[in-house]
């Protein structure tokens, strides 16, 4: 290789140690800060505004923090992948809306009660119903794994519907209600926030259901935790703390707007109104990303969609070339036989499983206790992933390169691993260069799916805006043209590559 | 046929089988010091199997092979090391894509550091000179006719300084015009008292250039001889018919 090259090469791998390092630095872990999981799509529960984690139960824990003298560091998760990564020790407390179930609480401990609800139906205006009877034949939708999940379940089996539409986050729900004209069933709470954010949809308190109590979880084994929140929580209700927060979110109709009762200044920003087409397209677009700096989410899920791929690439890239040259060595010399097997069950399972279950499984499993930071993990996932598809690019690379050349050089008394790395790679990699091209361009993709543990990728970042504005368009269109302006520059520097090595010889 | 050369390689019952098919059924040959062996025989013969098996590019499955003293097919041989003094080429040239025409002469002696950059780059051109090649140094391959492209393969394998080389039908792949040059190369390192064993079809050349022709048939040395000998007298009734056909 040039001295150019090498140089290139070089200032490469030092990005992606600066950025892994980055990401330890930054997983923040002292025994002072609890980590709290929320599913920031809950309003007025949890939601965010401005970038902040707002909500009641977000006020609640910064009061009962706030008493037992510890900070808070929240962080993004699915509603379902919560009740996972708590029992984990992944965070100390998911604080998301749980109501308190026999069969949740066999996973997870459960806090005194701090919030009490009851299950209504969301929706549309003009589906107005006035009794349970009315919604036979009629769709019903839901948050994955939220007892109002349990209760439409149960109301279908008993005949009383006719499906369940089971959604991940409440965000897609209501574009369900108000498009398909389905009803919807949640905690009455954030069916008020619902109502308050979108002026099509209404209440419908027909359910026969029973009073719900919301409380904190934590892993079974922390009751040392559970006890010492119970404590804080009773410290606060007698301070009239507790109320307060209460009061505030009534008195701002649970709307969405509301910033947090710990940052009254922080204001949302006001809605604006033009008129005419052009007016109309701005508003819009001053709703889904400006307002309430919105575009933030859009900021930082793309830089860790962009991390998440570029450190997957290079763990994919390396490991692919490896689990290659182990096969190649082993088809040519017959050596590595047990590395070899490894090899091939690896490139087996791999491809021939979704890498959706791959990453719930390294981050659920394998990584189960461990407290790196979602992102490495997921670079690491994706990487795994991406090494097997590399390692079968690779090897059908070399593969292509005629067998005279590895004689030739091996009677000019060259090894095998000399040749391999002077003669045979180098022209594996033009063989390979259009196929590893499309390879990086369907991992960046895929890191869209980072979401389920937790991550705020790009996707989940724009889902975090629908959750807020409930308008689907304009943050999926916007989400689809960052995507596909990647990709673009990805094709063309892959393109140029490809040129200037066939322009070589 | 001049025997007076020291012994550089003897190869003894040889054999070789791929699968249930035996193709080398045990072959036996001293190679002197200095001597132009050619090799015949029909094609499928086993020729290009006897000629790989001298460097271990086949594996024997039975017999010896000594070269300068030590046994190849030895687990202790360090076979690398060996392969550094029989020099091959082979008849689809095998040149490195990849690399100029120098960079192609350079690579070996450089990555086993038998030589520095800077002397792999004299002896590059200086042998790059003696074949006229010298202006083509920093060319691809793809961009030399065949025949320029064996003779850069043959001067590649000469910068290792061999003591024997081994030629696998050099001209089989050329166009008829490009022939000429190649024989007339191997043909000039022959008369500087390179040993050497050619594999060949072209009888003409053989009988020339040849010390000994070896004829190979089913899998034995059917009948070897001095070239005027094996030619204008040969014994074996496959040999003549084989002669019949291709002369
Ligand atoms: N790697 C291999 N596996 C199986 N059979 C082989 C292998 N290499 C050679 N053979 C068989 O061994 C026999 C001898 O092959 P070899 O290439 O040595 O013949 P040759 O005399 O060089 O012929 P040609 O004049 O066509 O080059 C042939 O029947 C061939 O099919
Ligand atoms: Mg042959």
């Amino acid at each position: 290789m040039e001295r150019k090259q090498w140089i290139t090469v070089g200032v490469v791998i030092a990005m992606v140690c600066v950025a892994a390092g980055a990401i330890i630095l930054s997983s923040n872990n002292d025994d002072n800060t609890l980590i709290v999981e929320t599913s920031p799509d809950f309003a007025p529960f949890d939601y965010m505004l401005s970038g902040e984690y707002v909500g009641i139960d977000m006020d609640i824990v910064r009061a009962i923090a706030n008493d037992m003298g510890v900070n808070v560091e929240f962080r993004t998760n699915n509603f379902d992948s919560i009740l996972l990564s708590v029992p984990q020790g992944k965070a100390d407390v998911g604080a998301s809306g749980f109501t308190y179930s026999e069969e949740r609480a066999q996973s997870v401990l459960f806090s005194d009660t701090y919030a009490q609800v009851k299950q209504v139906i969301v929706t549309h205006k003009d589906n107005h119903i006035d009794s349970m009877e009315e919604l036979k034949g009629k769709i019903l939708v839901v948050q994955n794994a939220t007892t109002g999940h349990d209760y439409a379940n149960e109301l279908f089996k008993k005949g009383g519907a006719a499906d369940v539409r089971v959604l991940t986050n409440y965000s897609q729900v209501v574009q369900d209600v108000l498009q398909k004209g389905t009803y919807e069933v949640v905690d009455s709470l954030v069916a008020q926030s619902q109502v308050m954010a979108n002026s099509d949809l209404e209440i419908c308190d027909v359910l026969d259901a029973e009073i719900e109590n919301y409380g904190f979880i934590f892993a079974k084994n922390n009751t040392e935790l559970c006890e010492k929140f119970n404590q804080s929580l009773e410290n606060i209700r007698e301070s009239g703390e507790y109320q307060k927060i209460f009061d505030y979110y009534a008195a701002h109709n649970y709307s969405t707007d509301t910033p947090s009762y710990y940052n009254q200044d922080a204001t949302a920003d006001e809605d604006v109104d033009h008129t005419g087409f052009w007016g109309d397209l701005y508003d819009t677009f001053y709703n889904n990303f400006i307002k309430n700096d919105r575009y933030q989410y859009i900021f930082e899920g793309l830089k860790n969609t962009i991390i998440i791929a570029i450190l997957a690439l290079v763990i994919g890239l390396g490991l692919g070339a490896l689990v290659a040259m182990v096969r190649s060595t082993h088809d040519i010399t017959g050596r590595f036989r047990i590395a070899n097997g490894v090899c091939k069950a690896y490139t087996t399972v791999i491809r021939g499983t979704p890498v959706m279950l791959q990453l719930l499984i390294i981050y659920y499993v394998i990584f189960a206790t461990s407290h790196l930071n979602s992102v490495l993990i997921a670079s690491v996932a994706f990487g795994i992933n991406s090494g097997a598809y590399v390692a079968e690019v690779v090897r059908s690379g070399i593969n292509a390169v005629p067998k005279g050349q590895m004689e030739a050089c091996r009677s000019l008394g060259m090894s095998s691993r000399m040749a391999m790395i002077t003669v045979i790679l180098p022209q594996a990699i033009r063989n390979i260069l259009p196929a590893l091209g499309n390879e990086s361009i369907s991992l960046l993709k895929e890191t869209s799916i980072a979401g389920y543990i937790g991550i705020m990728d790009l996707t989940k970042g724009v889902d975090i805006i629908r959750g807020q504005t409930y308008d689907a368009l304009p943050p999926l269109l916007v989400a689809g043209a960052i995507y596909l302006a990647i990709v673009m520059v990805l094709a063309y520097l892959f393109s140029r590559l490809e040129r200037r090595l066939n322009d070589a010889y | 046929m001049p025997i007076e050369g020291k012994v550089l390689l003897r190869v003894r019952g040889l054999k070789k089988t791929f699968g249930d098919h035996e193709v080398l059924k045990g072959i036996d040959l001293d190679v002197h010091s200095g001597e132009v062996i050619s090799v015949i025989g029909p094609s499928g013969c086993g020729k290009s199997t006897f000629l790989r098996s001298l460097n271990l590019l086949e594996k024997p499955t039975e017999g010896s092979v000594v070269f300068e003293g030590i046994e190849i097919t030895s687990p202790d041989t360090d076979i690398d090391l060996l392969r550094r003094k029989i020099g091959m080429v082979f008849q689809s040239f095998n040149l490195f894509p990849h690399k100029t025409v120098r960079e192609n002469i350079m690579l070996a002696p450089v990555t086993l550091k038998v030589m520095t950059e800077e002397e792999a780059a004299a002896k590059a051109d200086e042998l790059l000179g003696r074949i006229g090649l010298l202006s083509k140094a920093d060319e691809y391959p793809s961009r030399l006719s065949g025949g320029q492209q064996q003779r850069v393969a043959i001067v590649r394998a000469l910068a290792m300084n061999p003591d024997v080389m081994l030629f696998d039908e050099p001209t089989s792949a050329l166009d008829p015009e490009m022939v000429g040059e190649v024989l007339s190369l191997i043909k000039t390192l022959a008369e500087s008292g390179m040993t050497m064993i050619v594999v060949t079809h072209e009888m003409g050349f053989a009988r020339e250039v040849s010390d000994r022709v070896l004829f190979i048939n089913d899998g034995i040395i059917a009948e070897q001889n001095v070239p005027e000998e094996l030619f204008g007298n040969p014994q074996n009734e496959r040999l003549r018919d084989f002669l019949s056909k291709v002369l």
